[in-house]
């Protein structure tokens, strides 16, 4: 940064000159000390892509063999423009597609669904109506995993960690990598809904 | 306002903002670094208002649908802290902390960043204030001053009104219904998309009140009806941008029945001093908001809003016809373990008045201009446990010229789901036209004649308007506790401590002897700030998923006023709005989901009577039932006010003599369509 040096007079420096450099150094070494910080819903983005990469679904799911997979949001949709960064991608060689829905049967055609806290009165509703069928449920609803949700999202402590109920996944035909389970909680579900 | 050096700020913090990090590389990171990355609380996000170290509750979209609601102010009454009252079928009391009034003046009250309180009165029409609920996301009521950010008029509380984005309001509904006291209502929405990321909605709303009963069984004149109209826009030219553009135009109706005062024809001892009349005020008007916002990086953004509003109304009190034209700039960002907000505003409002039959105002056109800029700072003081927000409103407008109104904010959270907050802020709020130049006929008193035994004299009590009337204000301390004491529970509590000075009273003026139209004398009551208080309170809101289809949400709010007029003073009777306000208000919801697609909503509330003008207690009941047998289908039936025939809620005063109606039991059907 180019700081005026030149024009102060030598011998006789002024007097905000010190305060000024040593709060630039200060606010320097506070920058450069941060951990890495995001928004809460760009983190949970970059889940969903993870979900996505480390999931397998049956091959009867896609329509074709470059069918793209489709993520898609239940209810009101808490990423802001988060999930705009999904779209490009690619997870298993195929394109992700990213939706938005309010009714479930919007829902057909569906891989990956992550469902808003709107929809937290309608779980068992939903969970009833996906039974069986190869979509990865997504939620940060509290409960969700022992609900019969696949995978629950929970923010502790500053971070983003996830639980997974493996059995309910299984269920649907769907294979979750290791290297998800690894890192998540396992939990399985309370009561079946 | 020196144009120049907000310009030069702007520039400054543009410069220091980091540089924009797109969400595209957190994909990129491994599993193991996505656990460690830090996520940073965003103040505009509504899911974070519980970490802001103030008093909210919000109110959301399923809240409204299932409590039944069909009216903005019977929504509000939801939120602890609130006093809703209805004084008839189309006017309501709502109020923060006290200073009940049909003009109660010390909320500020926002739709979608538009301020919606007159400078009249400083207080809100709510007869005009409503859109199609489904269409509202959320009402934020924030208790207690939210000057700092707001500016003046946020002394007691800011309600927040936010309606959806027209991307998440896409298809088409059609709601109608009727009952016996809401008794035809209806509306329709459509939204569709205008290209790549722009998506639009287009609706309209019709609702007819009946008119309610006063005390004695006697039907009111208080007959409501609206018709509104309205678009939004919501565009993003870019991934860094956004538009957003509202419009609305609306019409209506709302009766009322006034004791008009009247002068007694001479020679009649026992005459009366007022005429009962009849008025059916109209009201009509329109608005045009566009706000275009950039995000700078993740952690910056700024945002430029305009808006202009027009609002006509005519009824038997007074006339009033008011332009407003708003600018308002605001920028955030972020820097080490700072995030700052800073912005300004202009205000121009023009305000036509027409003398009624009560109320005449001098001077009867005023333009009036107020200047602002705010800053805040958000410091983390410790990372995850303490946070410090200091802040400041400057402004400048035309009654008291400059006002300052600071505020700290703590907030504290030694453990992840316990947190505790305390904050210290100063309040005005600034006169209105009305206050400065108002003059109202209140009652005809007859007096003993002292030159005539046994008869009676005349006299008109007028409250006058002053130019010399300053700003009122509050000095406030408030400490929180928040607790999410498992998933499924959460918990919330303020306490409050409130200071008034120089709030307004009315000082009788030396008494003046007319011979026309009758022998009578003018008693004139002039604003003064003259009056002292202090309040103190205590607000709890508890919300419980007892089970996943369970859920029960408890409100309580416990208030104190104490008013007291300052020596010097001669005011007689604003210390009696104490008596105005309920000591305890239980508002307690039960929803329940009966099995797929029903649903069973209770609704129980407890109000403690209002000493000053003998209002009693009450407690009321309402229920809705409601039945989707099809996702795109709703059918509900509510009753209102099950509990009593009728019951009074609220008794206006004596300056302004509306006749109140009773709230009447009522039952109402729903059908709600979407495709």
């Amino acid at each position: 940064m180019g700081l005026p040096l030149r024009f102060s007079s030598p011998g006789r420096p002024r007097r905000w000159l010190l305060p000024a450099l040593a709060w630039l150094l200060a606010a320097a070494a506070a920058a450069g000390a941060q951990p890495r910080q995001a928004q809460e819903y760009e983190v949970k983005a970059a889940y969903l892509y993870n979900f996505a990469r480390f999931t397998d679904w049956p091959p009867a799911a896609f329509p074709a063999q470059d069918a793209p997979l489709v993520v898609a949001v239940l209810g009101e949709s808490p990423f802001g423009s988060a999930l705009d960064a999904l779209a490009g991608k690619t997870a298993k060689g195929r394109p992700l597609q990213v939706r938005r829905a309010r009714r479930l049967d919007e829902l057909p055609g569906v891989h990956l669904l992550f469902i808003a806290d709107s929809e937290r009165g309608r779980l068992p509703v939903i969970l009833k109506a996906l039974a069986g069928r190869p979509v990865l449920t997504v939620a940060d609803v509290p409960q969700f995993a022992r609900q019969g949700g696949m995978i629950q999202l929970v923010s502790a402590e500053g971070a983003v960690r996830f639980e997974i109920n493996r059995d309910a996944a299984l269920r649907a035909g769907l294979e979750i990598s290791s290297r998800l389970l690894q890192l998540a909680t396992l939990v399985g579900s309370e009561a079946q809904p | 306002m020196k144009a120049g050096l907000p310009l030069a700020l702007l520039a400054a913090c543009l410069a220091w903002s980091p540089p924009a990090r797109a969400g595209d590389d957190l994909m990129d990171l491994s599993l193991e670094d996505l656990l460690a990355v830090e996520v940073t609380s965003v103040s505009r996000k509504p899911q974070k208002l519980s970490d802001t170290a103030a008093a909210v509750f919000v109110i959301t979209r399923e809240d409204i649908r299932r409590s039944g609601a069909t009216s903005i102010p019977e929504a509000l009454r939801m939120a602890p802290g609130l006093q809703v009252a209805r004084i008839d079928a189309n006017k309501w009391v709502v109020t923060a902390r006290g200073f009940a009034d049909r003009f109660s003046n010390k909320l500020l009250v926002l739709v979608d960043g538009r301020s919606v309180y007159t400078p009249l009165f400083s207080g809100v029409y709510w007869d005009v204030q409503d859109t199609l609920l489904e269409d509202v996301d959320r009402i934020e009521v924030i208790r207690g001053p939210g000057a700092a950010l707001w500016g003046a008029n946020a002394v007691n509380g800011v309600i927040n009104i936010i309606t959806r984005h027209a991307a998440d309001t896409q298809g088409g509904l059609v709601t109608a219904g009727g009952g016996t006291e809401a008794r035809a209502f209806g509306g329709a929405r459509y939204g569709g998309a205008l290209g790549e990321g722009a998506q639009y909605r287009l609706f309209a709303k019709g609702a007819q009140t009946d008119k309610g009963e006063d005390a004695s069984g006697r039907e009111g004149a208080d007959a409501w009806h609206a018709l509104r109209g309205g678009l939004r826009l919501d565009a993003r030219p870019s991934a860094r941008d956004a538009v957003l553009v509202t419009g609305e135009a609306y019409r209506g109706e709302a009766g009322t029945r006034y004791l008009v005062p009247r002068l007694p024809p001479p020679g009649s001892p026992g005459a009366q001093t007022g005429e009962i009349v009849e008025d059916d005020g109209r009201f009509w008007g329109g608005h045009l908001l566009g706000r275009w916002s950039r995000t700078l990086s993740p952690a910056s953004d700024l945002a430029l809003q305009l808006y202009y509003d027009r609002t006509d109304r005519r009824e038997l009190l007074f006339g009033e016809r008011r332009d407003t034209l708003d600018a308002d700039f605001q920028h955030r960002f972020g820097m080490a373990r700072h995030e700052l907000v800073w912005g300004f505003g202009y205000r121009l409002t023009r305000g036509e008045l027409e003398t009624g039959e009560v109320i005449a105002f001098d001077p009867s056109t005023r333009t009036d201009q107020l200047w602002s800029a705010f800053v805040q700072d958000d410091v983390t003081l410790v990372p995850e446990r303490l946070r410090l927000t200091l802040g400041s409103k400057f402004e400048h407008n035309d009654y008291t010229g400059f006002e300052v109104q600071p505020n700290a904010r703590l907030l504290w959270t030694p453990l992840p789901r316990h947190s505790f907050w305390a904050a210290v802020s100063r309040a005005v709020r600034t006169p209105s036209q009305g206050d400065a130049g108002a003059r109202i006929r209140s009652n005809v008193t007859l007096v003993p004649d002292p030159r005539q035994p046994g008869a009676t004299f005349p006299v008109q009590l007028v409250l006058e308007g002053s130019e010399d009337f300053g700003s009122e204000s509050l000095l406030a301390y408030e400490a929180g506790y928040r607790a999410h004491l498992a998933h499924e529970l959460s918990l919330d509590v303020t306490g409050f401590h409130h200071r008034y000075r120089d709030l307004r009273s009315f000082e009788p003026q030396e008494p003046e002897l007319r011979a026309e139209p009758v022998p009578h004398a003018v008693q004139a009551l002039r604003w003064d700030n003259r009056l002292e208080g202090r309040a103190w309170g205590v607000e709890t809101a508890a919300d419980w998923f007892a089970l996943p289809w369970w859920r029960l949400q408890l409100a309580h709010t416990w208030f104190l006023l104490e008013l007291r007029a300052r020596d010097g003073s001669a005011d007689f009777f604003s210390e009696n709005d104490e008596g105005r306000s309920p000591r305890h208000q239980v508002s307690l919801r039960s929803s329940l989901d009966v099995t797929s697609g029903l649903e069973l909503d209770v609704w129980l509330r407890r109000v403690s009577r209002l000493p000053q003008d003998g209002v009693e207690s009450y407690t009321a009941l309402d229920v809705r039932l409601g039945w989707s047998p099809r996702e795109d289908l709703e059918l509900s039936v509510a009753g209102q006010n099950l509990l009593d025939r009728r019951r009074a809620e609220f008794e206006p005063g004596q300056a302004i003599r509306t006749l109140p109606t009773e709230a009447e039991r009522g039952v109402y059907g729903r059908v709600t369509l979407r495709f």
